[in-house]
């Protein structure tokens, strides 16, 4: 194994300014060159999966929270509770007419 | 910015496995809860100011005699218990509805349920269960004010095999309001449940608490049954069916109830306790099955639960002496047959 093998590469490849037209256009026409298909298919498939997973954990986590949402609490009434052993009572009465309004 | 396409698959490989293993805890939370028979009961009383009376109302001919018995002793053991509590204490039932959800899995335990929904000119009220996790069901109740277009929410818990009273006044200068109770009795139903363990259940969500009424098993409870243990399913004893009043049209379908014209405590009050049983001290009630024609006249009637004859015969002519507004079918007013109970009690 030649272990000046990398310089020699360095050598084979010539300094873009000695490049012709003609050696840019190629180059540039293979560095435009879409990725193999077999790779696009995995990655592809790979994007699909993950964006579904995410999707269906959001909307399972999403359908837990609904219940609490709709909860929205009104706080112009007193709430007056009672508890006895089996039983709790609860009072709700006007805010105005605690206040005498 | 550039990744590499390594560092790209592993981004991905992460993300991936991630939300496979979260989703995966999600569902195994779901799979490892066991279905739960959630049992909600509801008894609505109108309330209001003074006097100390529990007034029914009328029954619907569709309704078993072991419910309407089971739903006026759930009236006086609230009426009781309640009155106690607070400043009025006349109680007019309303209405009672039994609501069972089997609720098996996580999205279940987390939804609204509806329970009750009562309306009328003044008031509209929707209960719902909103979520359930043993030993607690919260509910929440949605009241809307119709004269003033206002809607509020609120929550009240209940664990199991208790009850919870909510109450409001809708109409300050009167003291009238709503009074609801629910009532809440659950069962896991785990692999250990036996049959028989939930034949117990069943018939306990049915007892009523300070009465003498059994616990006894309702239409609907072997489908429970049958549903849940399948091949190990045993036969729950049914009471005995009421024979019904022979009926020359058989059951009437009705849009609105009949009631009396001036409402039901005009009703309790139009009954003369006969000066005989009240000297000797008897009491009871009479179960009437009455007809209530389309002018709102009482034309036959059929007693369904005896007292004393006297008492009966004061019952009968109480309903007979008093207008009803008819039941209503497509605007039109109809005959109905209805069940009305009525109380003889001495102070």
């Amino acid at each position: 194994m030649n272990p000046d093998n990398s310089r020699l590469k360095l050598h084979m490849t010539p300094p873009p300014e000695m490049q012709s037209e003609i050696e840019r256009g190629v180059m540039n026409s293979i560095e435009a060159l879409p990725a193999p298909a077999a790779f696009r298919s995995q990655h592809r498939q790979r994007v699909i999966i993950g964006i579904t997973a995410v999707a269906v954990s959001a909307l399972i986590l999403l359908s837990t929270q609904i219940p609490k949402n709709q909860l929205a609490i009104n706080r112009d009434f007193s709430e007056s509770r009672i508890f006895l052993s089996d039983h709790t009572s609860i009072w709700l009465t006007p805010v105005q007419a605690v206040n005498g309004d | 910015m550039v990744i590499s396409m390594s560092t790209m698959k592993s981004i991905y490989r992460t993300v991936f496995f991630s939300v496979l293993i979260g989703s995966l805890l999600v569902f195994s939370g779901c799979g490892s809860k066991s279905p739960s028979l959630v049992v909600s009961r509801v008894t609505h009383f109108l309330v209001q100011g003074n006097g100390e009376s529990l007034n029914f109302p009328l029954f619907a001919e569709t309704i078993g005699i072991e419910t309407i018995e089971r739903d006026l002793a759930i009236a006086e053991y609230y009426h009781k218990k309640l009155s106690e509590l607070y400043s009025f204490k006349s109680f007019n039932l309303i209405n009672s509805a039994v609501s069972e959800y089997l609720l098996s899995s996580a999205a279940e335990f987390n939804s609204l349920h509806p329970i009750y929904q009562y309306e009328d000119s003044l008031t509209s009220i929707e209960l719902s269960l909103v979520r359930f996790e043993a030993p607690q069901a919260d509910y929440s109740f949605r009241i809307t004010d119709r004269l003033n277009h206002q809607t509020r929410h609120h929550q009240v818990s209940v664990q199991n095999n208790q009850s919870a009273s909510v109450g409001l006044l809708f109409d300050e200068a009167h003291n009238r309001g709503h009074l609801i109770v629910i009532q809440l009795y659950s069962l896991a139903i785990t692999p250990d449940v036996t049959p028989a363990e939930f034949a117990e259940f069943l018939k306990h969500k049915n007892s009523v608490h300070d009465s003498a009424l059994e616990g006894e098993y309702v239409r609907g409870d072997q489908k429970w049954m049958d549903e849940l243990f399948k091949g190990k399913s045993i036969p729950l004893p049914m009471p005995p069916p009421v024979p019904s009043l022979p009926n020359k049209s058989g059951l009437i379908d009705y849009d609105t109830p009949p009631s009396p014209v001036s409402g039901y405590l005009a009703l309790q009050k139009a009954v003369q306790y006969p000066s005989t049983a009240k000297a000797e001290g008897r009491t009871g009630r009479v179960l009437l099955k009455v007809f209530i024609d389309e002018h709102g006249d009482v034309t036959e009637h059929e007693i369904l639960k005896s007292a004393f004859a006297d008492l009966d015969s004061a019952a009968i002519a109480a309903t007979k002496s008093i207008k009803f507004n008819p039941a209503m079918k497509n605007d039109k007013p109809i005959g109905v047959w209805v069940t009305i109970p009525l109380d003889f009690k001495l102070k």
